[in-house]
């Protein structure tokens, strides 16, 4: 029994750590927090920022994991959809350029101006279907 | 022999002033001493008043200028070919110092509360609960109620594995070892800088030998 019990246990924590290394070096070299960083010109702060990437990686994991019931207040639930709406955006952005989407797009047609209407469309088509598949669905 | 002056020049230059010599944006060395000592004090370039707070130049101006002096030196290049000189303004007042922690604290937040979303997305996306459920049932035998040791080692190994791949341990014994992320925060800087200069030599703002 304690035997079963220790296998779980060396289990449980290896998947931790892969998954830990997995989804953690894919946040990392998309460069989302560097480019923050550079942005807001806070680069001596980013042991800071992987402590928060620390911090909210646990307590997310825990809080899913077991199913936490959280009696939090409205601003809670703000802050969470404001910041992780943010971070998305950034990540998901960060994906289309590491995927060179928009080089390439704006090579072929050879495009020379307007680049940022490109992104304000790409921002203005991001918030339409987001409120297109949560409230018109 | 012939005396050789080597020239190594970084690829971001911040600056004060405007009048440059050239002991401030290149590391010069050569055999002969006194060249280098008369080389320090000479002025390389005045940055107009106008100008903005990068300019780009490439290597040759910089030839130029020492050639002007001596005409037959040999110069070695052992550093970048075009480099940025970045202008900080010294009368420009210091921002206060609670703006730049608003601006740590925000970011911070967003790094927070995106770890978060992504780990629960993760989660969610590769059913890990069912997993473990599976995994439970076949090493125990039974079904589970609830958090069980799988689980629960399981949240611990995650941080540590954050804290591996972050290199949180061992900073503590290497201290100028950086963290990915500082790896990162520097690719982009020089991704930045290479496009300022490609940007500005194709548009020919650079500052060339005429």
């Amino acid at each position: 029994m304690l035997i079963k019990q220790i296998l779980l246990c060396i289990i449980g924590l290896c998947s931790g750590l892969t998954v830990a290394a997995g989804v953690f070096s894919f946040i990392t070299m998309l460069g989302i927090v560097p480019r923050l960083a550079a942005r807001t010109n806070t680069a001596k702060h980013i042991i800071c920022y992987e402590n928060a990437i620390i911090l909210g990686g646990t307590l997310g994991n825990i809080w899913i994991l077991f199913q936490l019931p959280a009696q939090l207040s409205v601003v809670m639930v703000i802050a969470f959809g404001v910041f992780s709406g943010i971070f998305v955006g950034c990540l998901y952005m960060a994906l289309a350029e590491t995927l060179r989407v928009l080089p390439i797009m704006v090579n072929r047609i050879q495009l020379k101006e307007g680049f940022p209407i490109i992104v304000a469309a790409i921002g203005a088509g991001k918030l339409t279907g987001t409120l297109f598949q949560y409230f018109f669905h | 022999m012939e005396e050789i002056l080597y020239v190594k020049i970084e690829q971001n230059i911040p600056v004060k002033k405007r009048t440059l010599t050239y002991k401030d944006i290149a590391a010069l060395y050569c055999t002969n001493k006194d060249i280098v000592k008369k080389l320090e004090q000479e002025i390389f370039y005045t940055l107009p008043n106008d100008c903005q707070q990068k300019t780009m130049f490439t290597i040759s101006k910089v030839y130029e200028g020492i050639h002007k002096l001596y005409p037959s030196l040999r110069i070695e290049n052992v550093g970048e070919r075009d480099f940025i000189v970045d202008l900080e303004e010294a009368d420009k007042k210091e921002k206060p110092r609670w703006i730049e922690y608003a601006k740590a604290v925000f970011v911070s937040l967003i790094a927070f509360f995106g770890a978060a979303f992504t780990i629960m997305t993760f989660n969610e996306d590769v059913s890990v609960s069912s997993v473990f459920d599976k995994v439970y049932r076949m090493i125990m035998g039974t079904g589970k109620q609830g958090g069980s040791i799988l689980e629960i080692s399981y949240a611990v190994g995650l941080p540590a594995g954050i804290m591996i791949f972050y290199n949180h341990f061992r900073r503590k014994k290497i201290k100028n070892d950086p963290t990915p992320i500082q790896v990162e925060m520097r690719n982009y800087e020089e991704q930045v800088n290479k496009a300022l200069i490609s940007t500005a030599s194709r548009e020919g703002h650079t500052i060339d030998v005429n």
